[in-house]
């Protein structure tokens, strides 16, 4: 004998099992809890997926154009400061040269500019030609500038190409300009080979 | 991963702080020979018996090692933004390691080269 009471219970835990059942595949019913669940377990699989899939990028990649103009702009005022400090050569001597690798940093500072998480190039960049600028005035204001009022640039100079090369320093092909700014620096310059025939095997 | 991870960034500390040693302890000796060119410039100046001479000298000495300090401090502060750029480019590498070391993981899992 079912009572009213529980035909009333059946009835709405019918109509519960009802609303719960969205779709039927393949012979078996599927809740919404189950789907809910499938989709955190998706979710949980594929996310790992992705983010192994997926390399992240905090600093702009390589670009060998850029690397290239670099070592070529600082190979330039190596040769420029080692021949004012080793021949005290006159700032309308090297006028011309200071214009060439101001317009040279200048364009690769446009090119650093075009490329997302660059900042780090762009500020060196930056900084080495208002280094060489301050080189520039001691040059022409003052007269040929002494092997400490160059430090400055050439660090940046290195800083720059250290920056692109990424290599350890020790086995870092461009700390050959360093090798070569100690030779100027005891003014060896004048008995060795042309400088820019020294540094060609760089670039 | 961890280990992959550490040694990505403990090659990259290494270097940096070889590179940066240099660095500091060039622009170091740098700054102690400009105060030093500068007060041979101040004593070269005072041996002036022209005071127009004097002066015009010891405002070239003055302008000479403001110029050449300024010059240090861009170099400095380039040292500092290497410094961070090497940081991100440590952790980035350090990321991509335990990453590939996942990766690897995953499609031998799968058994085929899944990722």
């Amino acid at each position: 004998m079912v009572t009213r009471s529980e035909e009333r219970r059946d009835a709405y835990v019918k109509s519960m099992q009802l609303t719960n059942t969205i779709t039927r595949s393949g012979g078996r019913l599927t809740d919404r809890r189950q789907i809910r669940g499938r989709i955190f377990t998706g979710a949980a699989l594929l996310l790992p997926l992705l983010l192994v899939g997926c390399a992240v990028i905090f600093v702009s990649s390589y670009d060998e154009i850029t690397d290239r103009e670099i070592q070529e702009a600082a190979k330039t005022t190596e040769v420029l400061i080692g021949d004012v400090l080793a021949n005290q050569t006159s700032y309308r001597e090297h006028a011309k040269e200071y214009r060439e690798i101001d317009g040279a940093l200048g364009a690769l500072e446009m090119r650093a500019s075009n490329y997302q998480k660059n900042e780090a190039e762009i500020e060196l960049i930056q900084k080495t030609r208002a280094a060489l600028r301050d080189l520039q005035r001691t040059h022409k204001e003052i007269g040929p500038f002494r092997l400490a009022e160059a430090e400055g640039v050439r660090s940046l100079s290195f800083t720059t190409n250290w920056r692109r090369s990424a290599a350890p320093a020790s086995e870092d092909p461009h700390n050959e300009f360093r090798r070569y700014a100690e030779e100027n620096d005891r003014g060896r310059s004048r008995r060795g080979k042309d400088p820019l025939e020294r540094l060609s095997h760089l670039c | 991963m961890i280990e992959a991870a550490a040694g990505a960034a403990k090659i990259h500390w290494k270097d940096f702080r070889t590179y940066a040693e240099q660095e500091f302890k060039r622009l170091a000796e740098a700054g102690a020979s400009l105060e030093a060119d500068y007060i041979a410039d101040l004593a070269a100046a005072e041996r002036q018996k022209k005071a127009a001479n004097r002066e015009k000298l010891k405002r070239k000495a003055k302008l000479r090692a403001e110029l050449a300090f300024d010059s240090l401090r861009l170099a400095s502060e380039g040292v500092v933004t290497a410094a961070k750029a090497d940081a991100k480019i440590a952790a980035q590498d350090a990321i991509n390691a335990a990453l590939a070391v996942l990766r690897t993981a995953v499609n031998e899992s799968v058994g085929i080269a899944l990722l």
